[in-house]
C-alpha cells in the first residue's frame, strides 16, 4: 500500500502495515514540516527576478523578502500546500517595485507583500488574500502622496482613493452594503467630520453642510459673503446759515439791520451701508495641514 | 544513534532504530509541544520582578499578563524556540509601568505589549520581537490619549536604546531615517507632520479647494500647513452716497437790508446745507493668518505608524 497525504500541509498518513523498519522517514518528515509550518522563517533576498517557491521555502510559518529591489518580482505559491503566512518584506529600492503573492491556480487573485511591515496573508489553494488588515469601510488616513504600488498591484486593491469616484459593488459588494452606495466619498481637499448623530453642530441651513448626511460636502476656503451693521448716530456739520425765521422785521424809519439768529441744522442718518465681502459656498477655512491621501478598506 | 531535533520548535526526530520500546518518549514529548504551540494559552502574573519565560511558558501560542503593575517588567523569550505569539497585556497599575517583550540577543528589538490589547509578535529568528499585523507604515493614528503611550516609548534596540519604537508624535520634529527608512522614503523627508493643533485636511488632488491664493495653505502639497482659529483680518467696502439735511436755516448775510420808509418783508433765498461725506469707516476685525475654527472637538494626539 502507499500512504496517503492529508490535504492541506502535507502530511504523511501511512498505510497500515507500511514502513515497517523505516517508520522514521514519514513521522520525521512530518515533524520537520510542523517544525516548518509553526516556527520556520525563511528569508529570500530578491532583485528582479520571479520566484518560485521551494518546499523548504512555503512550508515555513514566516517569509521575509529583503535585499535591493531592481524591478517587480512575483513570489509562487503551490496549490498543494495550503495553509497561512507571516510575511515580511524589507526591501528596499524604489516603492515602484512590487514583490506580488500568487499561486499557480489560473485566474487566482493575487496581492502585494506592504513595505517594511510584518503582515498575515493566507494562500486558499487558490487566491492569496490578506489576513487581519483593516476593517472593510475603515478610512485610512495616509501620509503618502499617491496610492502605494503594493495596495494596486493586487487583483482586487484592498483599499480605494476616496474621490467621488465609482467603483463595482460586484468587485466591493461588503464597501457597497457600508455606504449604501457605489460612489465612494470625495475627501479631496476637505476635513472629515463625525455625523452629527443627535447634535446639531453642522446644518445645512448655517454652513450649507447636512450633518446628518453621509458624505454631505461643502465649506469653502474663501470667507461666506456676510454683512455687519453700522452704530451711525446722525452728526452735525459746520455751516453758514442764519435761522430762516420768515418774519416781519419793524424797521426804524431810516434804516435798519437784520440780525437772525443762528440756524439750526438738523441731525440726520446717513444711509451708509456696508458693503457684502468674500464669496464661497459657506464658511472658512480652519486650521488645516495637508496629510496625504485618504483612502478606504475596500476588500 | 541520537534523535535530532528540528531547528525552531525543538521537535525530536529519533534516527533508525532508535527508541524501540520507549517510542512514546519523543511522540509523546512532540505531541506536547505541539498542543501548547497550536492551543497552548499561558497566564503569568507580574508585579515588579523580571520574568525569563520558562519552557513550559514560552512554548505556547497565546502568553497573557495580569495582576498589577508595581513597576515595569522585562519579558524575556528565548532565541532558541522560534515561533510567533499571541500576546495580552491585562495587567492593572500605573500606566507608567510597561511590559517589555525582549530576547537575550544583542542588538535585538524589542517591543511592549500594548494595555489591554490581544497583539500578535513574531520573533524573526534573529532575536528580534517584531509586532504583526499592526496597521501600514505612514498610517496616521488618532489617539485619545493625552500624551504618547509609555508602551510605545517602551520599545527599542538591545544595546542601542529607544528606537524604532512603533509611532510617533506628529510634532513637526526630526526623526533619524537610519532607524525609520521607510518612513523617510514614504514621507519624503525626515520632518514629521506637524498636527498640533490643527485638523487634517486630504490632498486636493485633481480638485482646487484649498490654495494658497485663497487660503494661505497649497492644498497639493503635503504638510503644507495654515490657518487660524480667529478670524482673518479684512476691510469692507463702504457705500457712502452723501446725504442732505433737513432745516430750518437761511443764509447769514450779515448785511445791511434797505426796507421801504413803512414797515418791510425780508426776503432771503433758503441757506444751502452742503452734502458731505460722514467720515464713518469700517475698522477691520479680527486678526490671526486666515480664517476661522469650524466645529470641532481637541481628539487627542495624531500618530503615525512607522515600522
Amino acid at each position: 500500500m502507499v500512504s496517503v497525504f492529508t490535504p492541506n500541509i502535507q502530511l504523511e498518513n501511512p498505510a497500515f502495515g507500511d514502513q515497517v523498519g523505516t517508520w522514521d522517514v514519514p513521522v520525521d518528515s512530518n515533524w520537520t514540516i510542523l517544525d516548518r509550518v509553526l516556527g520556520g522563517i525563511n528569508t529570500i533576498p530578491l532583485n528582479n527576478t520571479n520566484v518560485i517557491l521551494a518546499s523548504s521555502q512555503y512550508q515555513c510559518k514566516t517569509i521575509i523578502f529583503n535585499s535591493t529591489l531592481t524591478g517587480s518580482v512575483t513570489i509562487t505559491f503551490p496549490t498543494s500546500f495550503v495553509k497561512g503566512y507571516e510575511i515580511l518584506n524589507q526591501c528596499t529600492g524604489s516603492s515602484a517595485f512590487t514583490v506580488t503573492l500568487t499561486t499557480t491556480a489560473a485566474g487566482g487573485q493575487v496581492i502585494c507583500a506592504p513595505v517594511g511591515e510584518f503582515h498575515d496573508v493566507n494562500n486558499t489553494g487558490t487566491n492569496m488574500v490578506f489576513k487581519s488588515l483593516h476593517r472593510v469601510g475603515r478610512y485610512w488616513d495616509y501620509a503618502g502622496s499617491s496610492i502605494p504600488a503594493w495596495v494596486s498591484g493586487c487583483t482586487v486593491p484592498p483599499y480605494l482613493n476616496c474621490d467621488g469616484s465609482t467603483f463595482s459593488a460586484t468587485t466591493y459588494p461588503a464597501l457597497a452594503v457600508i455606504l449604501d452606495s457605489t460612489t465612494l466619498p470625495d475627501t479631496r481637499g476637505r476635513s472629515r467630520f463625525t455625523l452629527t448623530q443627535t447634535t446639531s453642530r453642522i446644518t445645512t441651513a448655517i454652513s450649507g453642510i447636512n450633518g446628518a448626511t453621509r458624505f454631505a460636502a461643502g465649506g469653502n476656503e474663501s470667507m461666506q459673503q456676510h454683512n455687519h451693521t453700522i452704530t451711525d448716530p446722525g452728526h452735525t456739520h459746520v455751516h453758514n446759515a442764519a435761522a430762516n425765521q420768515s418774519a416781519v422785521v419793524r424797521s426804524a424809519l431810516a434804516v435798519s439791520a437784520a440780525s437772525p439768529g443762528a440756524g439750526t441744522i438738523n441731525t440726520a442718518v446717513t444711509g451708509i451701508s456696508a458693503n457684502n465681502t468674500g464669496g464661497g459656498g459657506s464658511q472658512n477655512m480652519p486650521p488645516t495641514y495637508i496629510g496625504g491621501l485618504t483612502m478606504i478598506r475596500a476588500a | 544513534m541520537v534523535s535530532t531535533f528540528t531547528p525552531n520548535l525543538g521537535f525530536e526526530e529519533p534516527a533508525r532504530g532508535d527508541a524501540v520500546g520507549v517510542w512514546d518518549t519523543p511522540w509523546n514529548s512532540n505531541s506536547t509541544i505541539l498542543d501548547l504551540v497550536t492551543g497552548g494559552i499561558m497566564t503569568i502574573q507580574l508585579n515588579n520582578s523580571n520574568v525569563v519565560l520558562s519552557v513550559n511558558q514560552y512554548r505556547n501560542k497565546t502568553i497573557i499578563f495580569n495582576s498589577t503593575l508595581t513597576g515595569s517588567v522585562s519579558i524575556t523569550f528565548p532565541s532558541t524556540f522560534i515561533k510567533s505569539y499571541e500576546i495580552q497585556n491585562l495587567c492593572t497599575g500605573s500606566s507608567a509601568f510597561t511590559v517589555t517583550l525582549t530576547t537575550t540577543t544583542p542588538n535585538s528589538l524589542f517591543i511592549a505589549a500594548p494595555p489591554g490589547e490581544m497583539i500578535n509578535i513574531t520573533n524573526d529568528g534573529l532575536g528580534n520581537l517584531q509586532y504583526r499585523n499592526f496597521g501600514h507604515i505612514g498610517e496616521y493614528w488618532d489617539y485619545g490619549g493625552s500624551s504618547v503611550p509609555n508602551w510605545i516609548t517602551a520599545c527599542g534596540t538591545n544595546n542601542v536604546g529607544f528606537t524604532p519604537q512603533p509611532y510617533l508624535n506628529c510634532d513637526g520634529t526630526t526623526f533619524s531615517s537610519a532607524s525609520y527608512p521607510q518612513l523617510a522614503n514614504l514621507l519624503g523627508t525626515t520632518t514629521l507632520p506637524d498636527s498640533r493643533g490643527r485638523i487634517r485636511a486630504t490632498l486636493t488632488q485633481t480638485t482646487s479647494r484649498i490654495t494658497t491664493a485663497i487660503s494661505g495653505i497649497n492644498g497639493a502639497t503635503r504638510f503644507a500647513a495654515g490657518g487660524n482659529e480667529l478670524m482673518q483680518q479684512h476691510n469692507h467696502g463702504v457705500t457712502d452716497p452723501s446725504h442732505t439735511h433737513t432745516h430750518n436755516a437761511q443764509v447769514q448775510n450779515g448785511g445791511i437790508v434797505l426796507v421801504n420808509l413803512a414797515e418791510g418783508m425780508i426776503v432771503n433765498a433758503a441757506a444751502t446745507i452742503n452734502a458731505a461725506v460722514t467720515g464713518i469707516s469700517i475698522n477691520n476685525n479680527g486678526a490671526g493668518a486666515s480664517q476661522n475654527m469650524p466645529p470641532a472637538y481637541v481628539g487627542g494626539l495624531t500618530l503615525i505608524r512607522t515600522g
